[in-house]
């Protein structure tokens, strides 16, 4: 019997009292839960140490990412990964040099759980703890998924409901965004489509019901229309093209209001999935297509060919019960058996028709050259290589679709990869000319680690490491900005 | 309705007429203050119930109203028979005499409950905001968010 072991009889035999749910987590639990683990406090600024290579001189600029970093306390913990406590990193590369810093989003739900001493707030896979107070959506906002850029004010992005504005100087929370008065609460996904002049397309979801967000650069409201779909099926991502909005609607249905909100949800494999392709001038436009039913989370930028066919791609699983379902036992430290998502390609023809072309490539956390959404491109940008065995992700991958070549990095087994976005090179517009730039967690080193690729010539590796003085729990998604 | 609250109601009409009178009798005066608004703009809508079948089907017992630009918005609701009541509120911040939503149906005007009782998808139940008045006077706060 080894140390693991003792801990967990333990903990079975009432001694459990004496430990926090902190320590206990941390004693017992296999090496990738480094990536899961609690952090207690913000992170002030400070100086990554460059660990291999050395920063192109022209880049420059700040990685914003966003995901949960607070998960367990002591009078009770959080049902899934995606109703942590979101935490916002940011990271400075500027003259080859790396800094970071990391605050807490202060949001309702964190001072709620704090005060509490106990997760109370319920949300996506957690129920309601006693004295939760839930008047409204935001008051479960664990503003943990995303963050996009606003005019000046950084965002905080959840599902379920308003965008958090923060400063994106010091981090501090400013308070959730009201885009109009009148729209006050309403929920805006954390997938906003950003189109290459700035302006933003997004949706907010209840139920059958949808708004559809439009929004200039600085983020005021252009309009806001609520429409009617033909189900409630879960919806984390949709996408778009320059002219069309495309709304997957999986078979994974909402049936019922309650909370947490994995609670109302039943696959539906006999329905199929739909696909609902909006005109943007004009949402009474619509065309429905179908395709056999699967399982999301995200969706590439979409293109229209000149023959009106639209592509993109997607990361799919085959039901809900492999990605959605990890996302509660990862927690644990357990992990189900389930086949990692694949990348897919889509198409949407001009006569109706719908194909969906899965891949054997695993893939997720999607992600192209930003100044090409919604037109035609030729790369993508994902994670890939989950290993048996073990959650997440330890590759990450360029897919040429016009050579229908991959280019891969692996990290190795000792690295848990988390989402790569794309930095273009000053003073070129060509298609992912310039870098990727991103976050793993070290094992080994037990720190967060930045890393930025020459985005032609991935398998080479990281151009520069740096690495942080802490580790960071692995975070979703995240945007670059250029200085 | 019973006679004593039809009494309750007249006398209430009444009160600024005859305060004499009222002193008299055995009835609760409840003072309410709306503390730490937002906005000090519109009115203060309120509701007092005196049981959980009216509080269920919206049916007050009392409604009132405050002025939310006074430095402390304040209401004295006068001469309720002694009795479990509970307050729900909502400051009409536009004027237009409704409670606002968003077109999902989730309210953006700033509403409460007394005894700060908190909605949980929903109102929360009668008992959870139900409060005593007294013969005299009675005051509760409540928080509007």
């Amino acid at each position: 019997m080894n140390r693991r072991d003792i801990l967990r009889g333990a903990a079975m035999t009432g001694a459990a009292a004496v430990l926090t749910p902190e320590t206990l987590w941390a004693a017992a639990a296999s090496d990738w839960t480094l990536g899961l683990a609690d952090v207690e406090a913000d992170i002030a600024p400070t100086s990554l140490a460059l660990v291999h290579g050395r920063a192109p001189t022209d880049l420059k600029g700040t990685l914003f990412r966003n995901g949960p970093a607070k998960f367990r306390r002591p009078g009770g913990s959080v049902g899934h990964w995606f109703d942590g406590d979101g935490m916002v990193r940011k990271f400075q590369v500027a003259d080859g040099e790396a800094r970071m810093s990391a605050r807490f989003v202060d949001t309702v739900k964190r001072r709620q759980d704090a005060a509490a001493n106990a997760v109370i707030t319920p949300g996506y896979g957690t129920a309601a703890g006693p004295g939760a107070r839930v008047g409204s959506a935001d008051d479960a906002n664990a503003a943990n998924t995303s963050v996009m850029m606003a005019g000046g004010e950084l965002w905080a992005l959840w599902e379920g409901g308003s965008p958090t504005a923060m400063d994106p100087v010091s981090l501090e929370t400013r308070g959730f965004k009201t885009i109009s008065p009148d729209m006050k609460g309403m929920p805006f996904l954390a997938h906003p489509r950003v189109q290459p002049d700035g302006s933003v397309w997004n949706l907010g979801l209840a139920g059958k019901r949808a708004v559809v967000w439009n929004l200039s650069p600085d983020g005021g409201l252009r309009k806001a229309e609520v429409i009617t779909l033909p189900r409630a099926g879960y919806m984390h991502d949709f996408t778009a093209t320059e002219r069309s909005l495309i709304i997957i609607l999986q078979p994974w249905v909402q049936e019922g209001m309650r909370m947490p909100i994995a609670s109302t949800m039943v696959w539906r494999p006999e329905l199929g999935a739909q696909v609902l392709v909006l005109d943007k001038n004009d949402l009474s436009k619509r065309r429905l297509f179908e395709l056999p039913p699967f399982f999301f989370f995200h969706l590439g930028d979409a293109w229209e060919e000149a023959d009106g066919t639209i592509r993109f791609d997607a990361c799919i699983d085959k039901d809900p019960f492999g990605t959605a379902a990890n996302g509660g036992a990862i927690l644990r430290g357990e992990r189900l058996r389930a086949a990692p998502p694949r990348r897919a390609l889509i198409t949407l023809r001009g006569d109706g028709r719908a194909e969906l072309a899965t891949d054997t490539v695993s893939a997720e956390f999607p992600r192209s050259d930003p100044r090409f959404a919604g037109l035609a491109r030729r790369y993508s940008v994902h994670l890939t290589n989950e290993r048996s065995g073990r959650p997440l992700f330890q590759s990450v991958a360029v897919r040429d679709w016009k050579k229908d070549k991959d280019q891969i990095f692996d990290f190795g087994a000792r690295h848990l990869v988390e989402e790569m976005v794309f930095a273009p090179r000053l003073g070129s517009s060509a298609e992912l000319d310039g870098w990727l730039v991103g976050t793993t967690i070290n094992l080994d080193a037990r720190a967060t680690e930045l890393h930025v690729f020459d985005a032609q010539h991935v398998d080479r590796g990281p151009l520069a490491t740096w690495r942080a003085p802490v580790a960071l729990p692995v975070t979703f998604h995240g945007v670059f900005v250029g200085a | 309705m019973t006679l004593v609250r039809t009494l309750a109601l007249a006398l209430a009409t009444a009160s600024v007429l005859a305060p004499a009178a009222r002193a008299q009798e055995a009835f609760g005066d409840l003072t309410l203050t709306f503390p730490d608004l937002k906005a000090k703009q519109g009115q203060i809508m309120i509701a007092v119930f005196d049981s959980p079948q009216g509080w269920a089907s919206g049916k007050p017992v009392r409604f009132a109203n405050a002025s939310a630009a006074a430095d402390l918005a304040t209401v004295k609701i006068v001469a309720l028979p002694p009795g479990s009541y509970a307050v729900r509120a909502f400051q009409d911040v536009d004027g237009d005499g409704k409670m606002a939503t968003n077109p999902f149906g989730m309210p953006t005007e700033p509403y409460g409950f007394s005894r700060d009782a908190q909605p949980n998808m929903g109102p929360p139940a009668f008992d959870a905001a139900a409060f005593e008045v007294k013969a005299g006077a009675n005051a509760q706060f409540l928080r509007l968010n």
